[in-house]
């Protein structure tokens, strides 16, 4: 067998892919030839050697890009990248508290007015449920009614300029989308946490990643949000003293 | 679901990046694509069934990656490697002055080493290219290369032994004595 023929499936012998026959013949050939030998052993190196190079360093900027497009992609979910590009989220923590304040109030209304009347607490949250839905529909009735008298535009209601009522709109819009996206991004620190790492654990670094971020949006928020109800309401000096006073 | 795609997302983009960045063996695009297939990933997730989800990524990635090829003009590249002495040129132009003292193995796990590598992978034409990529650098068996280029197992062979020939050719200045 020529050298040039066994140098030619020496890929493939190292495979184990050529059948018996031919097998015998190409290790009979290399039991006698030294520069075939030495052209083998170069084969296993080089299959060898890009067996063990290291992998690639991966950009972090991959990660941070890809949950950046999905979030602003129409599908589900809406998650939001952790980098510093987010300091523009609001205080969670004031929405959340918001949000966990109500439904601590309900559920204390429902306790106190149970103990109160002795009545079960199915009882009382059927009982809220169906005053809820009254007012729901007593809402619906006079909204149809306002919707039947002919609407004046706001701007002509307060002398305001419709630009200047737009400015204010989408001013108070932002401030809601930051709060949203505060949402959103404990949403992901959360998801981000290992299970292992235990509930406190991690209950105190998803707010102190939110803290962090605190100090710089909330200024921003409550800002944009005045800033909308100044130009809305045209009574810049109630306002300030109302944030005076608070 | 999203927790889904952060999981999948972490697991498997340095294998994905991998891919693209020896079929590419250009760091920008490479990211762009890898950005792009777990875009296309995150579009079709609901239809993509778990246990596939790697051999999706990584079809996607070649896909991706061979159309950025085509985009390309390496057939100068090509035609340069099939001169005569081409390969010698090649391998001296990828390592510059080769030091032929012979060292441990260890002494080449370097990145530098990695890319020179790459460069040398990147010298081979696309089918070859891929066919090793996916064999040697990912470590797919040849049944899933088979589905995932949609070619016969013995053409998937074949592609990977002739690649194989072609980059011993192009690395050999580094290992010999």
């Amino acid at each position: 067998m020529h050298c040039e023929i066994v140098q030619n499936i020496l890929e493939e012998y190292l495979e184990d892919e050529l059948d018996e026959n031919f097998r015998r013949e190409v290790e009979s050939h290399l039991q006698s030839c030294s520069y075939c030998q030495r052209e083998l052993v170069m084969t296993e190196r080089i299959a060898n050697f890009i067996s063990v190079i290291p992998d690639p360093q991966v950009p972090e900027e991959i990660y941070e890009n890809v949950i950046t497009q999905v979030c602003a992609s129409q599908k589900q979910p809406t998650i939001i990248p952790l980098n510093k590009g987010v300091a523009l989220a609001a205080s969670c923590q004031w929405h959340r508290g918001l949000f966990s304040g109500i439904t601590d109030a309900l559920r204390g209304g429902i306790r106190h007015i149970g103990d109160r009347f002795a009545m079960k607490k199915w009882q009382v949250a059927a009982a809220m449920a169906s005053l809820l839905l009254l007012f729901a529909i007593l809402g619906g009735y006079y909204i149809r009614q306002k919707a039947t008298v002919p609407k004046q535009s706001y701007a002509t209601e307060t002398d305001i300029d419709p630009q200047q009522v737009a400015m204010a709109v989408e001013d108070i819009k932002f401030a809601l989308s930051i709060v949203q996206a505060a949402t959103r991004k404990t949403e992901l620190i959360l998801a981000q946490l290992p299970y292992e790492m235990g509930i406190d654990t991690a209950t105190q670094k998803a707010f102190d990643t939110v803290r962090e971020v605190d100090a710089k949006a909330s200024k921003s928020v409550l800002d944009a949000i005045r800033k909308g109800l100044v130009i809305l309401t045209k009574s810049r000096s109630i306002l300030e003293i109302k944030t005076n006073k608070s | 679901m999203h927790e889904q795609f952060i999981a999948i997302l972490k697991q498997y983009q340095r294998q994905v990046y991998k891919l693209a960045i020896y079929m590419l063996n250009d760091e920008e695009e490479a990211k762009d694509v890898t950005q792009e297939a777990f875009l296309k990933a995150w579009q079709f997730f609901e239809t993509i069934r778990k246990e596939t989800t790697k051999a999706w990524l990584l079809k996607t990635t070649t896909n991706l990656c061979i159309d950025r090829l085509r985009r390309r003009k390496f057939q100068s590249a090509w035609n340069e490697f099939n001169n005569e002495d081409g390969d010698v040129e090649i391998g001296n132009k990828i390592f510059g002055v080769i030091d032929k003292t012979p060292g441990p193995l260890e002494q080449c796990l370097k990145q530098e080493t990695r890319e020179l590598v790459q460069k040398a992978i990147a010298q081979l034409p696309q089918d070859y290219r891929i066919a090793i990529v996916l064999r040697d650098i990912e470590e797919l068996n040849y049944e899933d290369i088979s589905v995932m280029l949609n070619l016969p197992i013995g053409t998937v062979k074949s592609n990977i032994f002739r690649g194989r020939r072609m980059l011993k050719k192009i690395l050999r200045p580094m290992f010999e004595v």
